[in-house]
């Protein structure tokens, strides 16, 4: 091929899309903003929800079935990490009120404020618990 | 519409949707255009551009009046595309060479793909760059930006930018002669 000069010689990108594609891009811009702002009203709940409702269901779990071979789903939501199940329920539709549903104190759980104030914990002890749980909660904002 | 409308409306709490707006309006297609360039997948480039406005949107109440919106949002942009690169390498553990070959069998399918042998070439020859020597000439080449303006997304200084073009300019011109 001939020598060319990229200084004098302008080549225009090959790249295509649709003609509607970009009134389309911008509503769907506008979309996904709209979903980010309802997460972020849900997740602080969800939040604070999450960590006390594994416990119960990995005590009953434990308490009910201690000798299964087969691990049981406690155990299974026990070997998560929170931020897996953090973005597990960002793309669910499941809220705080799905989850109290399967809560045996559901008013408990969905007043969040006076449940941690219920909860007896030391710092030793919850420490204990974030460690065997690999949950990575940010102290300092309880 | 100038920026300095938008930043305006976006630094008022009551018109901060209008502003976004405006900003999403005169930035998707530059944005689009070049993470499309450094990624060459519609696909890839058409999540990256929404995820650059999502982060955008979520960093809108720390900008400041003083920065410029146009350098804020391409550094967001570049920012995305080197991260989505990175992270391509690090999925497959290929080196980038590998991730350049498969950017330009993209090329090859001709999915949203058009353009002559020419254009063709020289998007498969900017592709044996190194990713931020790509940057660089993409921004200069077919946006047309300033050394300067380059250097504030990139944080490079200008001495460095031009010597990096000019080299690209080099190599890509010897790889469509020489192929």
């Amino acid at each position: 091929m001939k020598k060319i000069n990229l200084e004098k010689q302008k080549i225009a990108a090959p790249f295509q899309v649709s003609e509607d594609y970009f009134d389309k891009l911008e509503s769907r811009i506008q979309d996904r903003v709209r979903g980010d702002r309802k997460r972020e009203v849900y997740l602080p709940v969800l939040k604070w929800a999450t960590v006390p409702t594994l416990l119960v269901i990995f005590a009953i779990g434990y308490l009910i079935i201690p000798n299964q071979e087969n691990p049981s789903s406690s155990e299974l939501i026990a070997q998560l990490s929170s931020s897996e199940i953090l973005d597990y329920l960002e793309y669910t539709d499941i809220n705080e009120y799905d989850i109290a549903g399967i809560s045996g104190s559901p008013d408990l759980l969905l007043d969040g404020e006076d449940m941690i104030e219920n909860i007896d914990l030391e710092n030793n002890d919850l420490d204990q618990i974030l460690d065997q749980f690999d949950l990575e909660l940010n102290i300092e904002e309880i | 519409m100038e920026d300095s409308f938008i930043i305006s409306k976006i630094l008022n709490e009551d018109t901060r949707d209008y502003g976004f707006n405006l900003l999403v309006k005169a930035y998707q297609e530059r944005i689009y255009w070049h993470v499309r360039k450094m990624v060459i997948d519609h696909d890839d480039a058409d999540d990256l551009t929404q995820t650059v406005f999502i982060k955008v949107w979520k960093g809108l109440t720390n900008f400041r009046a003083d920065s410029k919106l146009y350098t804020w949002i391409y550094r967001i942009a570049t920012n995305e595309c080197l991260n989505f690169l990175n992270k391509k390498k690090r999925r497959f553990f290929v080196p980038i060479n590998d991730v350049a070959a498969e950017l330009s069998e993209k090329i090859d399918a001709g999915d949203g793909i058009g353009g002559d042998e020419i254009q063709i070439k020289l998007q498969k020859a900017i592709l044996k760059l190194p990713e931020k020597q790509r940057l660089v000439f993409n921004m200069k080449y077919f946006d047309e930006m300033k050394f300067d303006e380059i250097s504030e997304i990139t944080g490079t200084s200008t001495g460095a930018l031009k010597a990096s073009y000019h080299h690209a300019v080099k190599k890509i011109e010897d790889f469509i002669t020489n192929d």
